[in-house]
């Protein structure tokens, strides 16, 4: 299938509009993060490339790319939440978002519902603070050793 | 999904056995600190007898905060920052960078100059399999038990490969070649005589190292069937690069979304079919000499003309692109590194990305190894081949 | 330059060096003995972290050969006597590094490689870096570079030898 028929699929089931340019780029409701993935799935994108967080000051926008390497289709799906906002986590779907959301959390602060084992990845477990929200400072102190 | 739910908290501590009430199940630690780990990389270990059930990979032992580190410089600063991060290959990380900056600066780069790029990309993705074939040959080996006759070889010629990049660009690691626009420095006059002959050589040398491994006995037994990876898996967790292809799937970046003129040389994909160790060993050699054949390519049709579409940066603070949002990627010797770049149009990044494919790969360790034996653990990470300066940015 | 043969080992430690009928006798002080002994084989554990690690690994390789010195890694700490801390020390290592050090047996050195291991390097700034390996073991020999060239480690290691011999090292088992 194309990029502008897979975007027409998605308008039809679920409404919402697509920019098509070298991938197809959506912005959904958090409530229909977990729907539009699975239909996403379920249309053959089943390469997981990344999924990631930005700090925009009052939201969070959370991205996730997944292509079909054959047909050459790229989705980033996104969403806009609250700081302290939880959405449904994608790991079932996708095995890489597993660990791709256990780094969002820990740099971020934002939970997933229904992931396997929810717990810091990158940093040490009984670090206190989220590093990538824009207002916490790049040069935290963490005694004894800085 | 990680089967890690059953390992529980107490799993922690570093130095901590403990023996299962049924039967003789071990919970061992195989800690930051391991000959043959690749970096610091931390795995929990579930076993009975010697046969693994369940491996759990802790990682995170070099993150040094680069992403909110590079929301604090300026472009420019941040190119020798993200050499330091996929370290045994930097030119590949400078040039996914400057590429994702110029999409969003809409940028064209001089034919030179994208030539260049190519020849140091290729370079660097020999020099970047050396280093794994010689930490392989350790890791199955042992650095006193006969491995380290593939370290030094591959080492050494290595060697000859980092005395180019050290006449072109003045370093040997970290080079700071790829600019926003362009390459930095020219050839210096005979390059290309002396890259003829590291051609001819590594050829050579190449050929040697593949009859050496793929028709040793022992070396068969170590990889073969080991570590089987079905391309639906490797696609769910996100590897690409020498891992997917050992599955069978034939997909490379540099034909699938030509970047930096790519296009216009001629090389073959080298694919495995069953998806074991050894399938994506012989990948990574036959990959060193596809990468030759470009290198060669490149030099003979190095064009000329200028090195750079912007004038030599004065200010750090003049590159400025327009807001927005880019994803750029690129063929890295481990797989499909990308950089998620969001602008606001001020001279520093609002959100820089890094999508390592080292991160991915190792993603798929506990899928993996369940059900192997203890040493086939090595033989698996090192077939991953991954970099924990990316893995932890 | 100079013409006259460069000592032997022997003639290097001896004090006085007398030779008779039934053999050879030499004076010397257990100092001279021991120093001599310890620097011409060290053996460093494997504790490459980051970037560093890989011209460490180089210097140890085909052209930069360590292995002359007397040198080779070894895999676990209570074999070895020198730490080569090469690469950026994180907050989540440094515990680690401060139980390897622990678990290593007297005499030993440590040498911080690399910018990221004296100063935290250019990661100094951010939230997960240690700034310098220092504030975790003590230091003996720095070697700058970032990543110090093969030739620059030879030197510290050769300078840490000198020390060595002097007794002029930070913790000196006495």
């Amino acid at each position: 299938m194309t990029q502008s028929e897979l975007a027409g699929q998605i308008k039809e089931r679920f409404g919402y509009d697509s920019q098509l340019d070298q991938e197809i780029k959506i912005l959904v409701d958090p409530g229909d993060w977990r729907p539009v993935a699975q239909f996403l799935k379920d249309s053959g994108l089943d390469y997981f490339s990344f999924m990631t967080a930005t700090d925009k000051r009052e939201t969070f926008v959370l991205l996730t790319r997944v292509e079909n390497l054959s047909g050459k289709i790229a989705v980033h799906l996104s969403c806009r939440l609250d700081s302290n906002g939880k959405i449904e986590s994608l790991a079932g779907l996708w095995a890489g978002a597993d660990w791709m959301e256990r780094e969002i959390f820990d740099l971020f602060g934002i939970e997933f519902e229904g992931h396997p084992h929810m717990r810091r990845i990158l940093l040490p477990e009984e670090y206190q603070g989220f590093p990538l929200r824009k207002e916490f400072p790049l040069d935290q102190r963490y005694e004894p050793y800085r | 999904m990680t089967n890690a739910t059953n390992l529980t908290a107490e799993a922690y501590h570093p130095l901590q056995t403990q023996l299962e009430k049924e039967g003789d199940t071990l919970l061992i630690n195989m800690g930051p600190q391991h000959p043959s780990t690749h970096g610091v990389l931390r795995i929990v270990l579930k076993l009975k007898g010697e046969v693994v059930i369940e491996a759990e990979p802790v990682i995170g032992y070099l993150h040094r905060g680069f992403e909110k580190l590079a929301e604090n410089l300026t472009y420019i600063q941040i190119i020798p920052l993200v050499d330091r991060m996929d370290y045994i290959a930097p030119v590949t990380n400078e040039l996914v960078f400057c590429l994702a900056v110029e999409k969003l600066l809409k940028v064209e780069i001089p034919k030179r100059a994208a030539y260049l790029r190519v020849l140091t990309a290729e370079l660097q993705r020999v020099a970047s399999h050396l280093v794994w074939l010689g930490t392989y040959g350790l890791d199955l080996g042992g650095a006193l038990g006969g491995g380290s006759t593939l370290f030094l070889y591959c080492f050494r010629e290595r060697e000859i490969i980092l005395d180019l990049f050290e006449e072109l660009t003045g370093a040997r690691m970290m080079y700071n070649f790829n600019q926003i626009g362009g390459v930095r420095y020219q050839p210096p006059d005979g390059f290309e005589t002396r890259v003829k002959q590291m051609i001819k050589k590594l050829e050579q040398a190449i050929v040697e190292y593949q009859q050496m491994l793929e028709d040793n006995y022992v070396f068969q037994v170590r990889t073969k069937n080991i570590g089987v990876l079905t391309p639906k898996l490797g696609k769910a967790i996100g590897a690409e690069g020498p891992v997917l292809r050992g599955s069978g799937l034939k997909y490379d970046l540099r034909k699938e979304e030509p970047y930096s003129s790519y296009e216009e040389f001629q090389f073959n994909i080298p694919t495995g079919d069953k998806g074991d160790c050894f399938d994506r060993s012989s990948v990574r050699i036959r990959e060193m000499k596809e990468s030759l054949k470009i290198v060669k390519q490149a030099i003979e049709g190095l064009p000329e003309g200028y090195i750079s579409a912007r004038p030599a940066v004065r200010v750090a603070q003049a590159v400025k692109p327009p807001e927005g949002e880019v994803y750029a990627r690129i063929e890295s010797p481990r797989g499909e590194l990308g950089v998620y770049l969001v602008s606001d149009g001020s001279p520093k990044p609002y959100r820089l990305k890094w999508r390592a494919p080292s991160f991915s790969n190792l993603a798929l360790l506990p899928h993996l190894v369940v059900g192997h034996k203890l040493a086939d653990i090595m033989a698996i990470l090192g077939s991953l081949d991954p970099v924990f300066g990316e893995v932890d940015r | 330059m100079n013409n006259q043969a460069k000592p032997s080992a022997f003639e290097s430690i001896a004090d006085r060096w007398e030779k008779f009928p039934g053999g050879e006798m030499i004076l010397t002080s257990t100092e001279k003995l021991f120093s001599w002994a310890r620097t011409s084989s060290m053996w460093p554990l494997t504790f490459g972290l980051a970037c560093c690690a890989i011209e460490m690994m180089a210097t140890f390789a085909s052209r930069f050969d360590l292995d002359r010195f007397g040198m080779f890694t070894r895999g676990s700490p209570r074999q070895s006597d020198l730490m080569i801390v090469s690469g950026t020390v994180t907050i989540k290592m440094a515990p680690r590094l401060k139980r390897l050090y622990q678990q290593m047996p007297e005499p030993k050195w440590v040498l911080a490689m690399g910018s990221c291991a004296i100063s935290g390097g250019i990661f100094r700034n951010t939230y997960a870096t240690v700034p310098g390996v220092e504030r975790v073991v003590p230091v003996d020999v720095f070697v700058p570079g970032c990543p110090p060239t093969p030739e620059a480690l030879m030197d510290g290691i050769l300078k840490l030898q000198d020390l060595i011999n002097q007794k002029a090292v930070r913790n000196d088992p006495k």
